[in-house]
């Protein structure tokens, strides 16, 4: 494992959240919270492109599938400010894991982030910002992309 | 519109760029990428393989057009087909001093590291080098010069475009991001010219000519190009094999990263870096400046100079071996074709050999273990899936929109939607899409052409991979 694979392992585990990779689900879960993390100031340094299902990593996926076995190395630990960084964060995802539709939740966080900080829109343009998510095939409500943003602001991500 | 001026390339011909497009070619900062070779450090063996970002940047822009050419009647928008032709020709924009070489050295794994020993900190403290991708759009978001042409709003277009963050339209991203994109139809041809190395010789006409858009939008090929489309797939992995692979073109890339990576990682610690920058943080402000124009091939050749006199034994070394091009001695080689699904036993089995052995070996023969470069080659693949997606491919699949990037094919006249080409009974593809090249090697960094060490270790590890 290199240091980047390391660090995500890392990462993953600081949040509660498995590297599991048996259903779609999982997967989904897995790339949007690492973007959610790398939104929250964690270097870890996957460039996220948009896919039919929002903010998507291929070289996550690689680091994934290359790593979803192996246990990271004795000696390694997230450094103070990682660590800081990750309990803004923390605390969002855990929220979007315990509703009932986890994955979603998650998607449509990620993706109204990623539309903002690609500066496809801005975030006081809630109206461009639904438009945007239905013209991408997801089914939100303005009222909804609000609801978002405020929870992302209220967790330091905006 | 287009411009009387035109631009004669090898590859292409006559290359006729619009006013908005020379306004851009003619920025310092594009005009950086001449500064930057295409095949990093093939010319190290192949001594024409000095071609830049540049002329692939124009070549790029050239088969756009031509795509835009067939299908604009699906992207009616003038200013669409503009941003596409400009992030196409943008798309290069942000890369590093020799390419990919720079880019990658945080996924590099130290020979100590590998061997159980290397320094492990905490993680985190300095962020690692963005991709070229995310470069280029801060810097054409940043630099005045594009600026000036593009404004904010839609030089940031046109990243999203390039690095595929583009939500609403991806099916414009995707012309650009595919396995039948304009990137890989470039760069096959010209580097195949420029090495001498034919295998990349792709019918880039017969591909153009044969390219549709299905009533859903989707780009494929026709069925009467399949063979041309089996034929750039398997071009592609013969040039990766035959060029990026080469043994030695590989040994000099490694070498650099190992160096690289340790003169990052003592700057961060607050040791000598020679200039390189400490994160990627670094990188990015450094992109917004003036210094751009620096951030070049001789960049990093200023650093492999002045890292030659280092005091440091291993830093010494692995800098005067790319300066004096004394490449590393390949002690080791194991090269495997397989289903991509099979697991890495055979990758598992070598580095727990050398990660037994290779310091008992240093020590008996007395030299340091860190002249070793253990190296775990990126598998090189045809497509993104073989024909039938089992469980374990899937989990290569976290989105089906990556799926929509393979080669897709109209099977036949009637066809209203291309197929990918994996799934075609009678392609290539069907039967070898789903397999990889590995290859694992060791090598040697001697401090000086002492082949009597060389034979002296190959004598003491010839246990390894056995």
């Amino acid at each position: 494992m290199n240091r980047s694979q390391i660090a995500l392992k890392l990462a993953l585990e600081h949040i509660g959240i498995p590297q599991k990779v048996d259903t779609f689900d999982d997967r989904l879960i897995l790339q949007k919270s690492i973007y959610l993390v790398q939104q929250a100031g964690v270097p870890l340094g996957y460039h996220y492109s948009w896919y039919i299902r929002g903010p998507y990593s291929s070289a996550l996926t690689s680091d994934i599938y290359e790593t979803w076995q192996e246990k990271v190395p004795d000696g390694w630990k997230l450094g103070d400010d990682v660590v800081k960084n990750l309990s803004h964060v923390k605390n969002l995802i855990q929220q979007a894991t315990l509703s009932d539709q986890k994955a979603r939740t998650l998607e449509n966080l990620a993706s109204i982030l990623f539309i903002i900080k690609t500066g496809q829109a801005a975030q006081s343009a809630t109206t461009a910002i639904k438009d945007k998510m239905i013209a991408a095939g997801k089914m939100v409500t303005e009222k909804q992309v609000e609801e978002i943003i405020s929870n992302l602001k209220q967790h330091g991500l905006l | 519109m287009a411009s009387s001026k035109i631009v004669v390339d090898s590859v292409h011909g006559d290359i006729q760029p619009s006013f908005l497009e020379w306004d851009i070619i003619d920025t310092a900062t594009f005009q950086r990428l001449r500064k930057l070779k295409q095949l990093q450090m093939a010319y190290l063996v192949y001594p024409n393989a000095t071609h830049t970002r540049f002329a692939h940047s124009l070549g790029v822009l050239n088969i756009m057009k031509r795509i835009i050419g067939k299908v604009k009647e699906s992207i009616p928008n003038v200013v669409d087909q503009e941003d596409l032709q400009l992030a196409a020709l943008m798309h290069d924009i942000g890369h590093y001093p020799y390419s990919h070489l720079l880019e990658g050295i945080d996924d590099v794994i130290l020979t100590e590291e590998h061997i159980g020993g290397g320094a492990k900190s905490a993680i985190g403290s300095f962020q690692r080098y963005p991709n070229h991708e995310e470069v280029g759009k801060s810097i054409i978001t940043s630099q005045p010069d594009i600026q000036k042409i593009l404004g904010k709003d839609r030089a940031e277009r046109i990243a999203n475009l390039f690095s595929g963050e583009e939500v609403t339209e991806p099916e414009l991203s995707k012309l650009i991001h595919s396995s039948l994109d304009m990137d890989r139809l470039d760069y096959l041809i010209r580097d195949s010219q420029a090495t001498g190395v034919p295998y990349g010789m792709v019918d880039i006409n017969y591909l153009l000519n044969h390219i549709q858009r299905g009533e859903g939008g989707a780009v494929g090929i026709s069925y009467k190009a399949l063979s041309a489309a089996e034929h750039l797939l398997i071009a592609r992995s013969f040039l990766f094999r035959v060029v990026c692979q080469h043994k030695t073109i590989f040994a000099f890339e490694e070498t650099a990263r190992q160096l690289l990576r340790r003169l990052r990682d003592r700057a961060q610690n607050g040791g000598k870096g020679h200039g390189i920058p400490v994160d990627g943080a670094a990188i990015l402000d450094l992109v917004k400046t003036t210094g751009l124009n620096k951030f070049a091939d001789s960049f990093l050749d200023e650093i492999f100079t002045s890292a030659a006199e280092d005091d440091d034994l291993i830093i010494n070394l692995l800098a005067n071996c790319i300066i004096s091009r004394k490449p590393p001695k390949l002690l080791w080689e194991q090269k495997l074709f397989v289903k991509r699904t099979d697991p890495k036993t055979e990758g598992s089995l070598f580095k727990e050999r050398c990660k037994n052995q290779l310091q008992v070996v240093a020590d008996k023969l007395g030299f340091d273990v860190r002249q070793f470069l253990i190296c775990d080659l990126k598998a090189i693949g045809f497509e993104k899936r073989g024909p039938v997606m089992s469980k374990d491919e899937a989990l290569k699949t976290l989105a089906s929109g990556e799926i929509d990037e393979m080669i897709r094919v109209f099977k036949d006249k009637n066809a209203k939607e291309p197929a990918d080409i994996v799934t075609i009974p009678h392609s290539i593809l069907h039967q070898i899409g789903g397999h990889e090249f590995r290859t694992y090697r060791l090598y040697f960094v001697p401090s000086d052409n002492d082949e009597s060490m060389v034979s002296k270790i190959q004598n003491e590890i010839n246990f390894v991979g056995a």
